[in-house]
């Protein structure tokens, strides 16, 4: 054949195309592979704030450690929880998207994406909303998303 | 006068009349639609009784009697109702009308695809519980009651007198299909759970489950119900020898989209859990390893489908191998941008600070995985490097190829857009942080990002055939054929339709006539000629006519 010919001159076009589509793509696997790989997980946010306190929260929920997650509710209801049945949750991901300060009240609206995320498609992601106290200079959690909950009257009280 | 269907398929002598329209038309449509509802009504009518008839021992206590009274009336009604149309249509006279019209297949297509899987479903369902509870009646009569319909509407597809002469081979290739997605997806469980069990065994996770021959049996079930439907209508009744545009289509299907599709995601997820695995992920290894079982399996399974219609393939018409080639390199593609797409949501994934990060490690890796599989074999069906040499640019159905893929990517871009549009705007009205556009719009940035990389690439090739001096490729300049002939004329229809890609209709003659013009004479009488439809005379001693028509 003659192949070595013709790929000279017609071919030249989509070889270039080809190559420049490949070192693309291939740019975006070793950043994302480097930058994954290498990042080492999560920000610790500063505990004192709202947005401190959703994280150590929601991350004791996570990992099962109920007796901490109890620590940040207030404490009327502390001494009062009527206990939810607790989630398994899996590859759960959760971003701020604001948090608002007025006086004792604080709102943090998140992002959350749930399910395995394998492949991108299995996961589906919804805005949630923590609504957190100040009581004795510190903040506590009121009210969290369903499956964060911890007592079902959370939220409820006052 | 032996062709290559004659094997198996008795193709009815195409008719010389062809259907009366108008008004014949609407009382087709609605004396076989009347047909439909009361066959089905009739049939589930019967099976209702016959359900009560199998379980009239095992009853303690019944107040259904609106449940009876409905069955009776179906089956007493509609019963009746259905012989009198059936009677009306298949008399000798109603089907001289109607058996060259193409409502007549298409009812008989319709009305034994439902039949076969209400029956199949009903029957393998039924077979699978009697593996764990045993013997049991119930249930059994709606499978015995639709496999006759079926039976009755098989036979009368194949009726030497009445049997359709439009769509041929239509009905048994939806069957043969049907069986072998039974057959596959039964060896696909079949094969899933028992990897599964020995995974199971060895990390010894497992605190609740059936017995595992019982989950394999019951799949195995499905896998050789579909087995069997498959080999009769493939072979026994020459499904496999059929060269319609349907079955080509079918093949197409199975052998460049469905298996090619099974096997690719089949080696994504097992790469996935394997490549999780080799990098530590966070999650339980029985979490990691839960989908492998069904992912090896769905490998397999999809290669041995995928070879054995590769060889049947190789047998066709070179349009049907070319578009075979496209149609899997198309699916590989679809594989390796999604998987471009994922691996940027995963990079994306990492520029927002989140509280709780998930897991984007098996995100890149599972995107990852199907770039390297899709973009695997994509080169293999594709091959890029060739891909603009003059044989290749001349590849019947590439524009065609090149159009869906350009038509698929303004689809993707144009959902995608509007996501991130929606998600901008949203962003800008609302006052989030920053990091919120991008985590909330990271899904549709990845897929833009795949596809303005596709249409790239496509593009250039595109530019690159208009300006190659490779003539427009093949274009069909007959549209219609009627043949004049005597006799049997089905191998000169195949050669004609494969050597024009006409619709062909024949005509036959009263009386034979000697020494007809052979196969390579009436093809070779068609060349170069270019109209929307052509007479062809078949006449005596070796003499064609070829007529041009208007319209």
């Amino acid at each position: 054949m003659v192949h070595a010919d013709f790929m000279q001159e017609p071919a030249a076009r989509p070889d270039r195309t080809l190559i420049a589509i490949l070192s693309i793509i291939g740019a975006i696997v070793v950043i994302a592979l480097v930058v994954v790989f290498t990042r080492g997980g999560p920000v610790d946010v500063d505990p004192t704030t709202p947005e401190g306190v959703v994280q150590s929260y929601s991350l004791a929920i996570v990992d099962g450690d109920y007796s901490t997650a109890r620590d940040f509710l207030p404490a009327e209801l502390r001494e009062n929880c009527d206990r939810a049945d607790p989630n398994t949750i899996q590859g759960l991901r959760m971003t701020v998207i604001s948090s608002t300060i007025n006086d004792d009240t604080a709102v943090v609206r998140v992002s959350m994406e749930r399910g395995s995320g394998d492949f991108g498609g299995s996961s589906y992601v919804s805005e949630e909303v923590f609504s957190l106290v100040l009581e004795g200079g510190v903040w506590k959690i009121e009210s969290a998303p369903w499956d964060l909950t911890l007592c079902y009257n959370q939220g409820i009280g006052e | 006068m032996t062709s290559m269907s004659s094997t198996a398929t008795p193709t009815p002598p195409p008719s010389a009349t062809p259907a009366v329209g108008g008004v014949q038309t609407v009382r087709r449509v609605i004396t076989y639609l009347l047909l439909a509802t009361t066959v089905i009504i009739a049939a589930s009518g019967v099976s209702g009784l016959l359900d009560r008839l199998f379980s009239a021992n095992r009853l303690e206590v019944s107040f259904d009697n609106y449940g009876l009274a409905t069955s009776l009336a179906s089956a007493l009604i509609a019963g009746p109702l259905a012989a009198v149309l059936w009677w009306l249509t298949w008399r000798d006279a109603a089907m001289a009308r109607d058996r060259a019209s193409v409502i007549w297949p298409v009812y008989l297509m319709i009305m034994s695809t439902v039949a076969l899987l209400t029956s199949t479903i009903a029957l393998f369902t039924w077979a699978a519980e009697a593996i764990v509870y045993g013997w049991q009646p119930y249930g059994l009569a709606v499978g015995i009651v639709w496999a006759l319909v079926w039976a009755w509407h098989y036979w009368m597809w194949r009726h030497p007198l009445k049997a359709p002469t439009r769509l041929p081979g239509a009905a048994p290739a939806i069957a043969s299909l049907i069986g072998l997605i039974y057959l596959a997806g039964g060896l696909v469980f079949a094969v899933g759970r028992l990897i599964d069990a020995a995974v199971d065994a060895l990390l010894s996770t497992v605190v609740v489950s059936d017995p595992v021959w019982q989950l394999v049996l019951q799949s195995l079930v499905w896998a050789a119900g579909g087995a069997l439907l498959w080999w009769w209508h493939w072979f026994r009744v020459g499904v496999r020898a059929q060269s319609h545009g349907f079955t080509n289509v079918l093949l197409v299907f199975i052998a460049g989209i469905a298996s090619y599709a099974l096997l690719a995601i089949g080696v994504v997820l097992t790469l996935t859990a394997v490549l999780e695995l080799l990098t530590g992920s966070p999650q339980p290894v029985a979490v990691t390893l839960d989908p492998l079982g069904i992912s090896i399996a769905s490998a397999a399974v999809g290669a041995v489908v995928l070879i054995y219609h590769a060889r049947v393939v190789a047998g066709r018409s070179a349009g049907v191998r070319s578009a075979t080639r496209l149609a899997s390199a198309g699916v590989s593609l679809a594989y390796a941008a999604s998987g471009v797409g994922v691996t940027v949501n995963a990079l994306l994934a990492t520029s927002s600070n989140s509280l709780i990060e998930g897991n984007i490690r098996s995100l890149l890796l599972g995107g990852l995985s199907a770039l390297v599989v899709g973009g695997a074999l994509w080169w293999v069906t594709w091959r890029p490097l060739q891909a603009s040499t003059p044989e290749r640019v001349a590849t019947p159905g590439r524009r065609v190829y090149l159009v869906i893929i350009f038509g698929l990517s303004a689809l993707v871009a144009l959902i995608t857009l509007l996501v991130i549009g929606f998600q901008l705007f949203s962003f800008l009205l609302d006052a989030g942080s920053g990091e919120s556009f991008v985590e909330r719009s990271r899904q549709a940035l990845g897929l833009l990002t795949a596809t303005v990389l596709v249409a790239a690439y496509h593009f250039a090739i595109w530019r690159n055939d208009r300006r190659s001096d490779v003539a427009e490729e093949h274009v069909q300049r007959i549209g219609r054929v009627t043949l004049v002939a005597s006799g049997d004329s089905s191998a000169v229809v195949d050669a004609v339709r494969a050597a024009t890609g006409a619709r062909v209709t024949v005509l036959e003659r009263a009386d034979a006539v000697q020494r007809e013009p052979d196969v390579a004479e009436i093809v070779a009488a068609l060349d170069g000629v270019d109209a929307a439809h052509v007479l062809v005379v078949a006449g005596v001693k070796g003499k064609v006519a070829v007529i041009r028509l208007k319209g």
